[in-house]
């Protein structure tokens, strides 16, 4: 029954003429190191690393990948609100919770298969050797947590609300773009923050420890994100659960 | 699919007690109640009268601002268990346009946990006449199909209740026709059936009951030909406009089955308890006083006025 | 009103039916024509964009998004006409960029508006079979979207300006001095404005669904952004040009400030640095920002057009 699910989600989520805006999602930083590679002429150093973290940081996950995943995670759920198929899932004796969880797997693994490769092959480009890949798998790590968590959050917004895609953005150009980046302390409660602390589990045992210095530790993200994880299915199963039909719009 | 099924449990198929359901401060449904028995039953009543409503509360997918809908003996809010045993038409697209006919029971049937889903498939398929095109995307499909298919998918499992939101609604004739007798069927074999309606003769052929709903209102309730009769036999009102007022009315009020209702120098109302016998002796009557007409209209034939009647009863 | 009676007009017999002339109204008065229609359609699409017509929800939204991008300039006027001496706390030339996320935010919010509601209630098939043709309808849009950006961008110009007059020690001499900026406001604002709003319609107008054209919209502005200035702190400033010439937003910025003749006159050796700074290190003729934003707003136009044209009502 999952696999039906699965199937139905995966059918919907593919084919679309918004799956464009992803595969730019995909390119861009892929398309930045190559520029950078070929303009600037630096070794393997501290300025490198640094690059390759902050544009991890800035670009991808604070915004390429929430982007991403607000597109996959409101096209898993929120459009079948719209359009009306959800009425065909709801109608069924299958539990809210399972519901929520597949359309979580099922665009969180197309919105993984998009950026971490992407990040990983930008990173290396821009900092590799043979001793120090370390950074590129923390930092892969780190954008597939970013992944599955904006995802999961973006998929129980559309449960709650049909604003969700507003609500979306207001939380990814204010909250996270902004706000978490000029009051440390908010820090606690960013999804961001959340997935770059897990990166540390490839990169403390590199030197490239140095400049990646994420605001959380290690185990303070875990938890985090385990955390927010949980919360968000259990939030999107409760508004699932007492989904009323709408008017017709 | 179609053998008889076994007893149904000591409760009634769905029961309603007290319901009503309000937007803000739109009520759609206003303290209705009924139980629903095996057999098809039809709900009829104008645009807005609250019948998507109801259909929508027996089925699980809105919550009755008061009161209780239970079905099977259990409520309907927030009861995932309760889709084993129900079938839900609703009137709203709900077809992935991707799928073909076929994928789509198909699947119904997968999430239905049901133990042959192809099988089961089939047969819904079968039953609903859509063998030939179902390997087709539902997206070309015209509405009657989407609309067999829906009703295929809805009953692949084979349910107890079927709920049916306006499924006439952009079918031809010849459609209708296998509608009318698929459902027919299912009602004899001990389903429990109810389908909504704005058009009396939709209802008419195929529904032994009939629960009319006005306003948000329970108007009437019962057998067609009941509810027919008191249609016919209430009393009926028109509107008069004449040269003398005062002529006709003086002449007027003196017949026993004439009532006057209200009157001034511009327009009159009258009321008579015998339709036929009025319609045919007014204009010689009227001519004999010697006064000119001007208007005569029924005042209350539209099927409002008939049901606001309804409800006064 | 004496429609009641009933006119005996010549019935029309067929095999023992009649019909009656009722005095079906026909409409004999003047028809306007094409220019008042779109005339029109523009006039509902400003309506539409800050509201008016609609809930109250929209209505926040723009005079919000409004008050925001006028508070700087609100805050300037304050400032200059209370402060004792010539005060110049912003520039016209860096208002833009300023309130550059504001802008973008209008921009998308509006347009999916204006190019999403038409779609999602199926109007489109409506406004093509009057007398508009198919591209005045967009070009009715891009004017529209483009006129109510003025108030984000020539408006907050404006008073900067009077609030420099105001706080500056000789009225009169201070007018004759910079009156000309008066014609760099208004050729900036309308140049950004036009901009802006073609830009915008022509991403919006992709997505199929009104949120994902806000995602489209938002994302494509801003990543370009985003994008185009990390490398051109990266690449050779032949490059650099190149890129900037691509990206919407740069392209803006840069003709702003080539209008009021605002470009660094240095050419800064690397391309990191401030917006300003990277359009001098781009280091191409002021003419050619300008040349740029014409372009990309008449091929975002054009792209439109073309779209529309092919569209299926």
């Amino acid at each position: 029954m999952n696999r039906v699910l699965a199937s139905l989600t995966f059918r919907q989520l593919l084919g679309q003429r918004r799956n464009f805006l992803l595969l730019l999602v995909a390119v861009l930083p892929i398309g930045l190191a190559l520029i950078y590679r070929f303009t600037e002429e630096t070794e393997l150093s501290r300025e490198t690393g640094e690059f390759a973290v902050g544009m991890a940081d800035a670009m991808t996950l604070t915004i390429l990948l929430p982007l991403a995943a607000l597109i996959l995670g409101s096209a898993a759920l929120g459009s079948e609100i719209e359009d009306g198929t959800a009425v065909f899932l709801l109608t069924k004796p299958i539990s809210r919770w399972r519901i929520i969880a597949v359309k979580i797997a099922v665009s969180s693994v197309v919105a993984t298969l998009v950026v971490v490769p992407a990040t990983m092959v930008a990173t290396w480009i821009i900092h590799h050797s043979p001793t120090a890949d370390g950074l590129m798998f923390g930092l892969g790590l780190s954008t597939l947590v970013a992944a599955v968590l904006y995802c999961a959050v973006f998929v129980a917004l559309s449960a709650f609300t049909n604003r969700a895609i507003i609500v979306g953005l207001l939380y990814v150009f204010i909250w996270e773009a902004f706000a978490t980046r000029f009051f440390s302390a908010l820090r606690w409660l960013s999804i961001r923050e959340y997935a770059t602390g897990w990166g540390e589990v490839f990169i403390s045992s590199d030197e490239s420890a140095i400049y990646f210095d994420p605001y959380l530790s290690s185990s303070a993200s875990l938890v985090g994100a385990c955390v927010a994880f949980v919360a968000a299915n259990i939030f999107g199963a409760r508004c699932l659960n007492r989904f009323e039909i709408g008017e017709r719009s | 699919m179609n053998g008889v099924l076994d007893n149904q449990s000591p409760d009634t198929a769905i029961t309603l007690r007290s319901v009503s359901r309000w937007y803000g401060e739109i009520v759609a449904v206003n303290d209705i109640s009924f139980e629903l028995n095996p057999g098809v039953t039809g709900l009829l009543g104008p645009n807005g009268a609250g019948k998507s409503t109801l259909l929508h509360m027996m089925a699980g997918l809105l919550k009755p601002s008061n009161g209780e809908v239970l079905v099977g003996g259990s409520s309907a809010w927030r009861n995932v268990d309760l889709y084993r045993n129900i079938g839900l038409v609703p009137e709203r697209e709900t077809v992935y346009s991707f799928l073909s006919a076929w994928e789509y029971v198909l699947a119904s049937a997968e999430l239905y946990e049901l133990q042959d889903p192809e099988n089961a498939a089939r047969e819904a398929i079968d039953m609903v006449e859509l063998g030939d095109a179902m390997h087709r995307k539902m997206g070309e499909y015209s509405k009657g199909m989407r609309q067999r298919a829906k009703i295929a998918a809805a009953l692949v499992h084979n349910p107890k209740i079927l709920i049916l939101d306006e499924p006439f609604n952009g079918t031809d004739p010849r459609q209708r026709l296998q509608m009318n007798a698929m459902l027919k069927d299912l009602g004899n074999t001990g389903r429990t059936i109810i389908f909504s309606s704005h058009i009396l003769e939709e209802v008419e052929d195929l529904a032994e009951e009939i629960l009319v709903v006005v306003a948000g209102r329970l108007a009437a309730s019962g057998g067609f030909r009941q509810i027919r009769r008191l249609m016919t036999n209430r009393p009926h009102s028109f509107t008069v406009r004449s040269s003398h007022n005062r002529v006709l009315a003086a002449g007027l009020v003196d017949r026993s089955d004439i009532s006057l209702i209200s009157f001034d120098d511009d327009l009159m109302e009258v009321q008579t308890t015998d339709f036929g016998a009025f319609t045919e002796m007014i204009a010689p009557l009227i001519q004999s006083f010697g006064v000119d007409l001007y208007e005569l209209k029924p005042a209350d034939d539209s099927l409002e006025d008939v049901f606001e009647y309804l409800v006064a009863q | 009103m004496g429609m009641s009676m009933m006119k005996s007009g010549e019935p029309v017999t067929q095999q023992g039916g009649v019909l009656y002339d009722l005095g079906y109204r026909n409409y004999d008065g003047p028809r306007l024509g094409r220019r008042y229609a779109i005339r029109s359609l523009f006039v509902l699409s400003l309506r539409n964009i800050f509201g008016l017509g609609r809930g109250t929800l929209p209505k926040f939204l723009a005079f919000g998004i409004a008050c925001i991008a006028l508070a700087p300039a609100v805050l300037h006027v304050a400032f200059a006409a209370t402060s004792p001496a010539d005060f110049e706390l912003l520039a016209y030339e860096d208002y833009f960029g300023l309130i550059q996320m504001i802008l973008m935010l209008f921009v998308a919010a509006m347009s999916c508006d204006l190019v999403g509601n038409d779609r999602k209630n199926n109007t489109l098939s409506l406004y093509f079979s009057r007398p508009i043709e198919r591209d005045d309808y967009i070009l009715a849009k891009i004017t529209a979207l483009a006129t109510a950006l003025l108030s984000l961008t020539l408006v907050p110009q404006v008073l900067i300006f009077v609030g420099n007059w105001l706080g500056a020690v000789d009225g009169s001499e201070w007018l004759r001095d910079n009156a000309k900026d008066l014609g760099r406001i208004l050729l900036s604002s309308v140049l950004a404005s036009i901009h802006l709003a073609s830009v915008g319609l022509a991403i919006a107008m992709f997505a199929k669904r009104r949120a994902f054209a806000l995602i489209a919209v938002i994302g494509v502005l801003m990543l370009s952004t985003g994008f185009s200035s990390v490398v051109v702190s990266l690449v050779g400033s032949g490059w650099a040009g190149v890129v900037m010439l691509l990206t919407p937003i740069s392209v803006l910025n840069a003709a702003t400030l080539f209008i009021f003749d605002a470009i660094p006159a240095v050419a800064p050796m690397s391309g990191e640095g401030d917006w300003p700074s990277q359009v001098a290190y781009a280091d191409l003729p002021g003419v050619v920002w300008l040349l740029a934003i014409l372009t990309h707003s008449a091929a975002a136009t054009y792209l439109a057009i073309l779209r529309y044209r092919k569209v299926k009502p």
